[in-house]
């Protein structure tokens, strides 16, 4: 076999791309953990509220961006984690392992039943199904008193131990909350850049096409469901931590919306757009709300414009903007 | 026994009243999708507007029955202008494309309500000579309920009438049935759906302005109508108006009848029997177009 | 013994029988092909054999094996595949990663979650084998929306090779095509029914009486005839059903 130009342009282009993706990674790692060390005590809660959404942020872009199914109801994974973490950290121990593995358990029960049921839906059915979970567990949550307390919530949640120690607000915390983040993160680009990253998308783009080539649809479209929403719990187990509680708020729709907003915003389809997405919309969020009485005004008008022009995000940018130049130049 | 029978009683009563509302917001949410696969998630905000816009114009002197005439134009004029500045721009996109951007929306008309009013609850007083109560098998009810709730079933009637025998209802049938065969024929899909959107708006800050004297008036009145308007359309059929008035009619009675007895748990058994409904029947129980 | 058997099929469609009572076998290694009138329930009984629809009654064997009602996806692993009338590629990857998919399906690589290793050069080398079957070596890194109307049909029975079929089912492979690309892809299918058996429904009856060694002809959800082109051709009750009717038209 012999290698044309052609060949060894793309493998350099490829070694080089790879280069750059691995030194602008090992850049934010040095960043994103000396930060501790360099930035104010608030702008660090702001990150660790930010990197927790990020996680949650990103299994939705699993389940919505390369699946394909549009999910108005992300919420209930993220808040039923919540619930589940909270719940065994003030009643059985608060060692953060534990409860997050207990949290864990709990989201795979109801998403393995709710995956069962929503993923024979696709399309705006889905997205409406979804929506109908996550508001069932946002009712179960406000009527379920004796485990949640109703409307007030679970509060209270001690502060994590790890190893029998206690992990203090700001940066101890933080740092626990970016090592997760960016496990997260890199274990989702291997398994997106995998064959069963490429199957789901292969489903997402023609359904039917794929079930033609043996690919079991549904089996994939619910094992994405249920990975999914285990991640989202994890995020949600975290934040109850990070906020020592939660209320039902946390399962509510307009949670849903705002995780799809961050995702959107960052690059639905991309990998690491949900967590550009998040940190945009936390700080955003923090900036809006102290200075403009209309933060939810200026929050749609964003999802508007987003959604009409740059339906590929943040992370699609410089691809749109070069798909531009090229059409200009041609 | 009597007097459970009577709780009983009392309660659908007043669930049907409710389900007469959202009937209006049902029937609009349901004809949009039907003739242009919008799923309009700012239809609720529509309806809250609709409230304000009452509040606005009797603050300048107008009284409630012209107030409430006025709401459906400039409701009606908002809705022309978002589907001509916004929907339209997403015509040729998937549908959830369209899910996406009226969320968007939502939260902008959301948002801007509670800008330029507040987010303090307004109470609305029924009308002069709609103030007092009336009896029915010994159970006091405000009049107001019943004229308004009569009122917005003749608008209703009157909606089902338009898409029957009307010219107006004849294009609108026409495209929900064959969009291509329509067009081909010479329908304008596109003026059509921009005139049906405007309508859709006008009929859901009606609904919206009628019922503030009963439920009065608040930045979230919208979305939690909108979302039981979606699970109608669900259980209807997204594009069948038949579907939607039994639907409105299901949602409104069991909502009332088991918050009466279940209190909080009966919205959770509500969503359920939508889920399952859906499962079972992807295209709703009266389904003539598809939901994809 | 016949590699695919079809005994009594019936779909049903409300009151209407699309497929009433079809009765088909096609035998290893041989181009068979299903013609018929427009509404003669060609497309119907093409889409209850891949798995499409589930029947009404009757019953499908594949290899000796019952298959009747399975999903498609579970027919592929039984060794059937098929193509569509309306090109079903998947558009936004590259040629060689359309094929790719339906050979990592076939390898059983669906549920690796992680990229990488010795199986990948591998899926590579059969995924390029079956691109120089088809003729679409020099297109192995294009998207699959850039190439041309003929090289989409070949893509798309391409990725219904890359699943290794015993039979191999085209529907309409020459839709849309000009008379010369669809001569190419009949010397296509005869290259590739040397290691596949090959079900096809077609509307160009030329390239059908050239290509296939048996026909059968469908009317009213039924099979009227089956047999080699020239006794299919020679049968009264086909012209009557079909070629006079075509002429009409």
């Amino acid at each position: 076999m012999t290698l044309t130009s052609s060949t060894i342009g793309t493998a350099a282009s490829g070694r080089t791309s790879a280069l750059v993706t691995i030194g602008v990674g090992a850049l934010a790692l040095a960043a994103i953990l000396a930060a501790p060390w360099l930035a104010k005590p608030f702008t660090i809660t702001l990150l660790t509220e930010a990197f927790v959404l990020a996680i949650w942020a990103m299994s939705l872009n699993l389940l919505s961006g390369h699946a394909g199914l549009l999910s108005f109801g992300h919420a209930a994974g993220f808040g039923l984690g919540g619930y589940a973490a909270g719940y065994f950290a003030r009643e059985v121990s608060a060692d953060v392992i534990l409860s997050l593995l207990f949290a864990e358990a709990v989201v795979f029960i109801v998403a393995a039943l709710a995956g069962a049921v929503a993923i024979r839906l696709s399309g705006v059915a889905f997205s409406i199904v979804s929506l109908c979970i996550a508001q069932v567990l946002y009712q179960v949550a406000i009527a379920w008193r004796a485990v949640t307390e109703g409307m007030d919530g679970l509060l209270g949640v001690p502060l994590p131990r790890l190893f029998g120690a206690t992990i203090k607000n700001g940066a101890p915390f933080y740092i626990l909350v970016s090592v997760v983040m960016m496990a997260t993160l890199a274990g989702l680009a291997l398994v997106l850049k995998s064959p069963f990253g490429a199957t789901l998308r292969a489903i997402r783009t023609n359904d039917i096409r794929a079930a033609s080539i043996g690919i079991d649809v549904r089996l994939h479209k619910w094992l994405a469901f249920v990975i999914s929403w285990m991640l989202a719990g994890l995020a949600g187990g975290l934040m109850v931590f990070l906020k020592a509680g939660t209320t039902p708020m946390s399962l509510h729709w307009s949670e849903s919306g705002n995780v799809l907003i961050m995702t959107i915003f960052g690059g639905l389809g991309t990998i690491v757009g949900p967590v550009l997405g998040a940190v945009c919309f936390v700080f955003l969020h923090d900036v809006l709300t102290s200075t403009l009485a209309i933060w939810q005004f200026v929050f749609g008008l964003i999802f508007v414009v987003v959604v009409i022009a740059f339906p590929s995000g943040l992370a699609g940018l410089p691809a749109q903007f070069g798909k531009l130049r090229w059409r200009f130049s041609r | 026994m009597a007097h459970e029978l009577n709780f009983l009683f009392v309660n659908i009563v007043n669930g049907l009243v409710y389900g007469s509302f959202l009937l209006l917001t049902s029937l609009g949410l349901s004809l949009v999708f039907g003739l242009g696969r919008v799923v309009n998630f700012a239809h609720g905000a529509f309806y809250a507007l609709g409230g304000y816009v009452l509040i606005s114009v009797m603050r300048v002197g107008a009284g409630f029955w012209l107030a409430l005439a006025v709401v459906p134009v400039v409701l009606t004029g908002i809705g022309l202008a978002l589907e001509a500045g916004l929907i339209r721009r997403l015509r040729k996109r998937p549908e959830v494309d369209t899910l996406l951007a009226t969320f968007g929306l939502s939260a902008m008309l959301v948002g801007g309500i509670e800008y330029l009013w507040g987010t303090s609850t307004t109470i609305v007083k029924p009308p002069l000579g709609f103030e007092g109560i009336v009896q029915v098998l010994s159970n006091d009810f405000p009049i107001y309920r019943f004229a308004a709730a009569g009122l917005s079933l003749l608008m209703a009637a009157g909606v089902l009438a338009i898409v029957q025998w009307t010219p107006l209802g004849l294009r609108i049938r026409a495209i929900a049935d064959d969009a291509e065969m329509a067009e081909a024929i010479g329908v304008d899909r596109s003026r059509l759906l921009w005139q049906v959107f405007g309508y859709a708006a006008g009929l859901a800050g009606f609904a919206g302005a009628l019922g503030a004297p009963i439920f009065a008036v608040h930045p979230e009145m919208g979305l939690s109508i909108l979302i039981d308007s979606f699970l109608v359309v669900v259980l209807g059929g997204l594009g069948s108006l038949k579907g939607s008035t039994i639907g409105a009619a299901v949602v409104s009675v069991t909502k009332a009848v088991g918050g009466a007895y279940l209190a909080d748990w009966s919205t959770a058994l509500l969503f359920l029997i939508v889920a399952s409904v859906l499962v079972a029947r992807p295209t709703g129980i009266f389904a003539t177009g598809r939901i994809a | 013994m016949a590699l695919l058997t079809v005994t009594g099929l019936v779909r049903r469609f409300g009151s209407l029988r699309a497929v009433d009572g079809l009765v088909l076998s096609v035998e290893p290694g041989q181009i068979h092909a299903l013609i018929g009138p427009n509404g003669a329930g060609k497309t119907t009984a093409f889409n209850c054999i891949s798995g499409f629809l589930a029947p009404t009654a009757g019953r499908i064997e594949l290899d000796g094996c019952d298959v009747t009602g399975w999903p498609s996806h579970r027919l592929v692993s039984a060794g059937l595949s098929r193509t569509f009338q309306v090109t079903k590629v998947f558009d936004d990857i590259s040629v060689r990663e359309n094929v790719a998919l339906g050979v990592r399906s076939r390898l059983r690589m669906n549920r690796r979650f992680w990229p990488g290793g010795a199986a990948v050069s591998a899926v590579t080398k059969i995924c390029d084998e079956i691109l120089d079957t088809v003729g679409l070596t020099a297109r192995a890194q294009s998207a699959a929306s850039e190439l041309s109307h003929g090289e989409r049909r070949v893509l798309e029975i391409a990725i219904s090779l890359s699943v290794a079929p015993k039979l191999l089912m085209l529907d309409e492979p020459t839709a849309g095509m000009s008379a010369g690309d669809a001569g190419l892809i009949g010397r296509l299918v005869r290259q590739l029914a040397r290691t596949t058996a090959v079900l096809l429904v077609e509307h160009d009856i030329d390239l059908v009486l050239g290509l296939s060694d048996r026909i059968t002809v469908m009317a009213q959800g039924r099979a009227i005839a089956t047999g080699t082109p020239e006794a299919v051709s020679r049968d009264a009750a086909v012209q009557e059903a079909y070629l006079g009717r075509s002429v009409d038209r």
